[in-house]
């Protein structure tokens, strides 16, 4: 499980992340949304130890992250928004190399990417270089990767960048699948429909600050909102659409 | 008064200065990327200037040229020549950074941005980096004509006049060139091709300090003389380094001539670059850019492991750093530089005849004729190290940090696997030459030993002094050369100071040389437990930010 308490995140005058307290327990999917800039990925990044935090705590599968970086690590699947891998090497040179990082033998290694890369349709191009693949054959490779060492908690920032839609459809599944079996998810993403079909509850954080919790349904009832779209925009400080796009409209007549 | 100007050739000044600036701050603009290691928001030293201190270097080894020989056009043509021959490399290797970048196209060619603002643009950016570079490798040889019979400035002005020019028609040239060549060629080709051509450039730097002080030994340049002839019209140097002869009052019709044939070819080639360096051409290089290499089917790429390096940090380090050295040009060519340098300092100390002498019994001429490619094995490491860090996949590195990995032992792990696949069969191929020359099969023996163990120590003391995950930061225009020109000083001193003090005393004794090989030993292990310590305690402040 996820727990997370007062966690803050400054860059000099700025903060990024301010006091955010939540937990994420085990089978559940939690949407975490934003808008641009307000602090997702830099939670998600001090969460997988990737950035230390300027004050709070954090503890996934009962370590705290930055007292015991290491087991927390061990325990954890992460695919980044960015998603950049050594392109020199191969799909299977490249999760054999990971592996190594986990240290996970090599045999169980290979049966395991094996396994992954074939769920997603790409074994055939295992010993190809990554350089010669698609975005979203990357994006493949990337998940295997992250789901490799069999991690308790997974972290997930845009995972369905590039994908088709049978690949979406595939790791939408799997989440759930996964969840079912126990895992603690942690799904960081832009595409509320996603969200809202997927995730078991939904954190919307603003500037840095948690602004609401609960199910889809929850937050469009606590906002007396007619979708979870309108609810986003209503919380994350944007204005009525309509009343906006008239001011946008007027503005460039005037300019 | 200079907007006027611009409207007049059809330039808006509000958007040329707006893309001036733009391109002049990527360029001069301090490393603003944040490292693994320094602390967050501490700027590096620019990029641009970086660059200027390589070239700077070059020009310090030229003006010895100007010091030893009296005759102004001979030396001035030489300069130009090698000048010449250096920018048109850096243009090259650079292009889509120094002249025209393809992403251009993408970013203005959706904007009121006219081809000939474009033009002015990027042929004052271009003029800028001329600027820089030349200046840099003029800077010392023009002090040299300003101060060296008297005071005459008008010398030192003209051959920093004469570089520029020549820089400038050089790049002309390149441009000219490099279209009809991506026509032909693709650009990924072009690109391997032009990296050779940089490595030849950077064994130019590092080479020519050693052939200019043989030749100096050998009087060869003081002994040479040049003079302006009429047949001489046709080569390019001369075009411009006749400035320097005609600044000092010497043949004055012939060096106008020169000189107007410079200024002729340049306005030129000028004309012709005009309808060149458009958004038209940028979408060109683009379309180019994208246009997928012919290639054979990618051959398959298991991963086997690398015998030593069967597990873990080890297993991971060994696996990203042979299959970058066997795709990553970047990589491989700074690694495969070391070829080309120890033939030529091998052939240097064999210049003078008599083989390489057996230290255990003629340390002084083993001295004499060895010190370069002792040199060369100082430099390796240095050269190694350096090439391992910066990357274009730098970005790739997050994985480092997002794994239980111990980023201590990736950092020694890489160390090691630099030591076993690359600076070890190095130093057995110094071995097998040995053994062509040494009086002895033990004496080799041995001094390969002791070569490989302070081989060791400098990667040791590198890892220590600057611990980096491997492939890790990101290749900035001209950081690599000036962080490795420090390094190989440092190294190639220490290394040789070494050799002679084995040598001359060590060597003497077979006591001396059992306690200098166990030391060593020691001292490796020592060095071991303190880079361990050094780099695990830095490795805790590593930190990935895009």
């Amino acid at each position: 499980m996820i727990r997370i308490t007062d966690l803050t995140k400054r860059f000099e005058e700025t903060v990024a992340v301010d006091h955010i307290t939540l937990s994420v327990y085990p089978g559940e999917i939690l949407g975490f949304l934003g808008p641009n800039g307000a602090g997702k990925s830099t939670t998600v990044k001090m969460l997988t130890g990737m950035l230390q935090p300027t004050s709070g705590t954090a503890e996934i599968a009962g370590f705290d992250v930055q007292r015991f970086p290491i087991e927390v690590k061990k325990r954890i699947g992460y695919i980044p928004e960015s998603g950049a891998m050594y392109e020199n090497l191969s799909p299977a040179e490249y999760l054999d190399f990971v592996a190594s990082l986990y240290h996970i033998d090599p045999v169980v290694a290979e049966s395991r990417y094996c396994e992954l890369l074939d769920l997603f349709g790409i074994l055939h191009a295992k010993d190809q270089r990554l350089a010669e693949f698609s975005k979203g054959m990357k994006q493949k490779v990337l998940i295997s990767s992250a789901l490799l060492h069999r991690p308790e908690v997974l972290f997930l920032d845009e995972p369905l960048n590039g994908l088709d839609a049978n690949a979406a459809m595939v790791v939408k599944e799997l989440l759930k699948k996964l969840a079912a079996q126990g895992k603690t998810i942690f799904f960081s993403s832009h595409i509320l429909e996603v969200v809202e079909r997927i995730c078991t509850r939904i954190i919307i954080i603003d500037r840095g600050q948690q602004i609401i919790a609960g199910t889809a349904r929850s937050i469009v009832e606590d906002t007396d909102s007619a979708s979870l779209e309108d609810a986003f925009s209503r919380i994350t400080g944007v204005r009525d659409t309509e009343e906006l796009t008239s001011e946008f409209m007027a503005a460039l007549e005037r300019v | 008064m200079i907007d006027r100007g611009l409207r007049r050739f059809g330039v808006d000044p509000v958007q040329f200065r707006a893309l001036l600036r733009t391109t002049l701050k990527v360029d001069f603009r301090a490393g603003m990327i944040k490292s693994t290691v320094r602390k967050p928001g501490k700027r590096r030293f620019p990029p641009m200037l970086q660059l200027a201190l390589f070239h700077g270097f070059l020009g310090l080894v030229l003006s010895a040229l100007v010091i030893a020989n009296a005759n102004l056009f001979l030396t001035a043509t030489l300069l130009i020549g090698v000048v010449m021959f250096s920018i048109a490399t850096s243009v090259l290797v650079e292009f889509q950074a120094v002249i025209i970048q393809p992403e251009d196209y993408e970013v203005l060619a959706p904007r009121p941005v006219s081809s000939r603002t474009y033009f002015a643009a990027r042929m004052a950016n271009l003029l800028a980096y001329l600027g820089v570079t030349s200046t840099a490798i003029g800077l010392f040889p023009s002090l040299v004509y300003t101060f060296r019979n008297g005071f005459q400035p008008q010398l030192g002005a003209a051959i920093l006049i004469a570089i520029l020019g020549a820089a400038v028609m050089v790049s002309l040239l390149v441009i000219f060139f490099y279209v009809h060549l991506m026509r032909v060629v693709h650009p990924k080709k072009l690109l391997r091709v032009f990296s050779y051509l940089q490595l030849l450039q950077s064994f130019l730097v590092y080479g020519s300090g050693m052939v200019f002080s043989m030749m100096l030994d050998h009087r060869i340049i003081q002994d040479l003389e040049l003079h302006m002839e009429a047949w001489m019209l046709v080569l390019p140097p001369v075009w411009f380094s006749s400035l320097v002869p005609l600044a000092a009052g010497e043949k004055i019709w012939l060096s106008l001539a020169a000189l107007l044939t410079g200024a002729g070819v340049i306005a030129l080639l000028g004309m012709y670059v005009h309808g060149r360096l458009s958004l038209e051409y940028a979408a060109l290089l683009a379309r180019q850019r994208e246009r997928s290499e012919r290639r054979a089917p990618s051959t398959a790429h298991r991963p086997s492991s690398v015998p030593l390096f069967g597990r873990g940090e080890a297993r991971a380090a060994a696996l990203l750093i042979r299959n970058q050295f066997k795709y990553d040009i970047k990589f491989r060519l700074p690694v495969l530089a070391i070829v080309p340098l120890t033939i030529l300092y091998l052939l240097t100390g064999l210049s003078s005849g008599g083989g390489l002498a057996d230290p255990f019994v003629s340390p002084a001429e083993h001295v004499s004729k060895t010190t370069l490619l002792y040199f060369a094995l100082a430099f390796f490491p240095v050269l190694l190290m350096a090439a391992m860090v910066r990357s274009d996949s730098w970005q790739a590195s997050w994985i480092f940090h997002a794994t239980p990995s111990d980023k201590g032992n990736l950092v020694l792990a890489m160390k090691d696997v630099l030591m076993v696949l690359f600076v070890l069969p190095y130093v057995l191929a110094l071995g097998i030459l040995f053994a062509v020359y040494f009086n002895s099969i033990q004496h080799v023996v041995v001094h390969v030993l002791i070569l490989a163990l302070l081989s060791h120590c400098i990667m040791q003391l590198l890892v220590m002094a600057n611990p980096h995950l491997p492939f890790s930061r990101p290749l900035r225009k001209g950081e690599r050369s000036s962080g490795i020109f420090v390094g190989i000083i440092i190294a190639a001193v220490g290394m040789t100071a070494t050799i002679n003090l084995l040598a001359r005393w060590i060597y003497t004794s077979p006591v001396g040389t059992g306690a200098t090989l166990v030391s060593l030993a020691v001292l490796t292990i020592i060095f071991e437990k303190l880079a361990a310590r050094r780099v695990r305690r830095k490795a805790a402040d590593f930190q990935f930010t895009m």
